[in-house]
C-alpha cells in the first residue's frame, strides 16, 4: 500500500503542474490566435519610419530596447509579395505563445547578428531539407527554418514568414511597428530616438499608438472545465499527502518509541516528501522540455508554488502526526 | 533504589467520564531484577509498563529512576533518556516492515549519533548472540514470528539499556517459541539487565524473581 501511494503521490505531483501549464498555455493561445487577424498582440503599438535601415542600426534597438526591461516587440513587414509576408522582427522580454505545428517559435537568443533563422507559417512553400534540417531562400539569401506556425484552421499567420531583425538583408524597408506588451512604454520612443541619432538615424512616429480592446474571452464552459480540473488534480495532491503520511504514522510512532524527537521525524518526513518534489520537478521539466520548451521558466514559477503548499500542508500534517501518543500509533 | 514510583496516577477524560487507568502505584524496582506483572485485560498492566518506560506520562506523581525524578525531563530528553537507558520489547514486535534486520536493529543507535564503526561493531555482535548474522539482510516479513521477535529483542539491547521493558513478549507466538523466547530474557536478566515484563502466561510469569498482580488499576499484590 506504501508503494502505490507513493507512486500516486509522486505522480499526481508531476502532472498538475503540467496540467497548469497546458491549461494557461490554452488560455494564452485563444488569446493569441484571435489577436492573429490585426498582426500585433501588445496593448498598444506604433508605427515609426526610421531613415536608415542598417545592420548597425537594428543592433543600436536592439541593445536600447533590451535594457529597457519591458516586453516590447519590433516588426518590419515587407508586403511586396501577393503570396507572402516577410516580417522582420525582434522582442524583448516574453512573446506572446503562438500555435506551433512543430519545432519552435523564436527565443530572445536567436535576435543576434548573422544568426538566420526563420519561422514560417505552414502554407510556405519551397522549404527543403538538408543535413535534416529545413531551410528557406527568401529574396536570394538562405534562412534555417526553426518553427512552423499553424493551427487545425488557417489563420493569417499561414502565410507569414518570420525572420530574425538582426539578420534583415531588406534595406528598402522603413516603417517599423512597435508592439508594447506592458503599459510601461513611456520614454521608450524618446530614448530609441535618442540613441539612433549616434547612428544617423532619424525617427519619426507616423501612428499614434492605438489602444486595443481586448475582445477575446475564453468561454466560461471550458474555463470552468479547465479550473475544476485544476482544483481536483490540487485536490488529489492533498489527499495523497495526507495518505502517505498516514501510513507514515506506525513508522513514526516505532522510532519515537526507539529514542527519536517529533522534530527529527518531522525533518525526516519533509526531506522525503521535499526530494519526491525535487523528482517530480525533474520528470516535469523533461516532459515541459519537449513539448514547450519556451514555457519552461513560467512551468518553474507553477511547480514552486505548488511545491511550497504541498511542504507547509505536508509541514503541518508530519507535525500533528508527531504528536500523537505513542502507545497508541505502537497498538496499530 | 534502582527504579521508584510514588502515587503514579494515570487518568482519561473520555466522553463518558474520567477512566483511571492507574489509580494510585507505589512500587520500588531492585536492580537486575525480573518482575513479572500479571492480571486481567484492561487492569492497567501495560499502562504501567508504558509510564515506566517514559512513553506515557501520568497524571499524578513522581517517577525516579536511579534517583533522578525524570519526569521533569521535556519530550525531547525524555526520547533521548529512553534511547540510552530503556529497550521495548512489543507483543506485534514494532518492526520496521520496509527494513532489513540490520537496520531495524541498528536504528536506535541511529538516534544516539553512534559513528558508523561503532555502530556496526554492536550491530554485528548483537546479531551474532541472537543467531541472526545470517538474516541480516531479510526484511522482517521474511522471518518468522520467533526470529522477528529475535530481532526486536536484539534492537532492544543494542544499546545496552538499563532497563528492558517486555509488553506480553510471547503474546503472538506458539507455546515453544515463547519458551525459547522467555530463555533469552531469563539469559539477559542473569547478566545483569533489568527486566520488567507484563504477561497473562503464569509459566511464564514464573521466570521472574518478583510477581506483581494487578486488578482495575492497583497492585494487589
Amino acid at each position: 500500500m506504501k508503494k502505490l501511494i507513493t507512486t500516486l503521490l509522486f505522480l499526481a505531483q508531476c502532472l498538475l503542474p503540467l496540467i497548469c501549464l497546458l491549461v494557461l498555455h490554452h488560455f494564452s493561445l485563444s488569446r493569441t490566435i484571435q489577436q492573429m487577424e490585426s498582426g500585433t498582440f501588445g496593448q498598444t503599438d506604433a508605427q515609426v519610419y526610421l531613415s536608415k535601415n542598417s545592420p548597425q542600426v537594428h543592433q543600436n534597438l536592439w541593445h536600447t530596447l533590451s535594457n529597457k526591461q519591458t516586453d516590447l516587440a519590433v516588426y518590419l513587414d515587407d508586403t511586396t509579395s501577393a503570396e507572402h509576408t516577410i516580417r522582420y522582427m525582434m522582442y524583448t522580454g516574453d512573446y506572446v505563445t503562438l500555435p506551433m505545428q512543430d519545432g519552435r517559435f523564436f527565443t530572445t537568443e536567436d535576435f543576434k547578428e548573422n544568426h538566420p533563422v526563420a519561422v514560417v507559417g505552414k502554407k510556405i512553400k519551397g522549404i527543403y531539407s538538408r543535413d535534416g534540417k529545413k531551410y528557406l531562400n527568401v529574396k536570394g539569401y538562405t534562412y534555417r527554418v526553426i518553427g512552423t506556425v499553424g493551427y487545425e484552421d488557417d489563420s493569417d499567420f499561414d502565410h507569414y514568414i518570420f525572420i530574425n531583425l538582426l539578420d534583415c538583408k531588406n534595406t528598402d524597408l522603413q516603417v517599423y511597428t512597435f508592439d508594447f506588451f506592458s503599459k510601461k512604454k513611456s520614454g521608450i520612443l524618446q530614448d530609441c530616438k535618442k540613441h539612433l541619432k549616434k547612428e544617423n538615424c532619424k525617427m519619426e512616429l507616423m501612428v499614434k499608438e492605438e489602444n486595443f480592446q481586448e475582445t477575446l474571452a475564453v468561454s466560461p464552459l471550458t474555463t470552468g472545465f479547465l479550473v475544476t480540473l485544476i482544483l481536483c488534480g490540487f485536490l488529489c495532491i492533498l489527499l495523497l499527502t495526507s495518505q502517505w503520511i498516514g501510513i507514515m504514522r506506525k513508522d513514526m510512532g516505532i522510532r519515537r518509541l526507539l529514542g527519536a524527537t517529533g522534530k527529527q521525524l518531522t525533518r525526516r518526513l519533509m526531506a522525503v516528501y521535499s526530494s519526491m518534489l525535487a523528482m517530480s520537478l525533474l520528470a516535469g521539466s523533461f516532459c515541459c522540455h519537449f513539448y514547450t520548451a519556451a514555457d519552461f521558466n513560467l512551468y518553474l514559477k507553477i511547480h514552486g508554488l505548488l511545491a511550497l503548499v504541498m511542504l507547509f500542508y505536508a509541514y503541518g500534517l508530519s507535525t500533528r502526526e508527531s504528536r500523537i501518543p505513542i502507545t497508541e500509533v505502537i497498538k496499530q | 533504589m534502582f527504579i521508584t514510583l510514588d502515587h503514579i496516577q494515570v487518568s482519561y477524560k473520555t466522553k463518558a467520564g474520567h477512566i483511571h487507568a492507574l489509580k494510585d502505584i507505589s512500587m520500588e524496582i531492585r536492580e537486575g531484577e525480573f518482575l513479572t506483572i500479571m492480571g486481567k485485560s484492561g487492569c492497567g498492566k501495560s499502562t504501567l509498563l508504558n509510564v515506566l518506560g517514559t512513553i506515557l506520562r501520568p497524571t499524578e506523581g513522581h517517577y525516579h529512576f536511579q534517583e533522578e525524578d525524570i519526569l521533569h525531563l521535556n519530550d525531547a530528553s525524555l526520547a533521548g533518556f529512553r534511547n540510552k537507558n530503556i529497550g521495548f520489547i512489543v507483543q506485534n514486535f514494532a518492526l520496521l516492515p520496509d527494513e532489513t534486520v540490520y537496520k531495524n536493529v541498528a536504528l536506535p543507535l541511529h538516534y544516539q549519533k553512534v559513528g558508523r564503526s561503532t555502530r556496526q561493531k554492536k550491530v554485528r555482535s548483537i546479531l551474532k548472540q541472537m543467531g541472526l548474522f545470517s538474516q541480516r539482510h531479510k526484511y522482517p516479513y521474511e522471518l518468522s514470528g520467533g526470529q522477528q521477535q529475535r530481532v526486536a529483542i536484539a534492537r532492544a539491547l543494542v544499546t545496552e539499556p538499563k532497563l528492558l521493558l517486555a509488553d506480553e513478549p510471547t503474546g503472538a507466538l506458539d507455546e515453544e517459541t515463547g519458551t525459547a523466547i522467555m530463555e533469552i530474557l531469563r539469559q539477559i536478566n542473569e547478566e545483569g539487565t533489568t527486566i520488567v515484563m507484563v504477561t497473562h502466561d503464569k509459566d511464564f510469569a514464573e521466570y521472574g524473581s518478583r510477581c506483581l498482580t494487578m486488578k482495575d488499576g492497583d497492585l494487589v499484590s
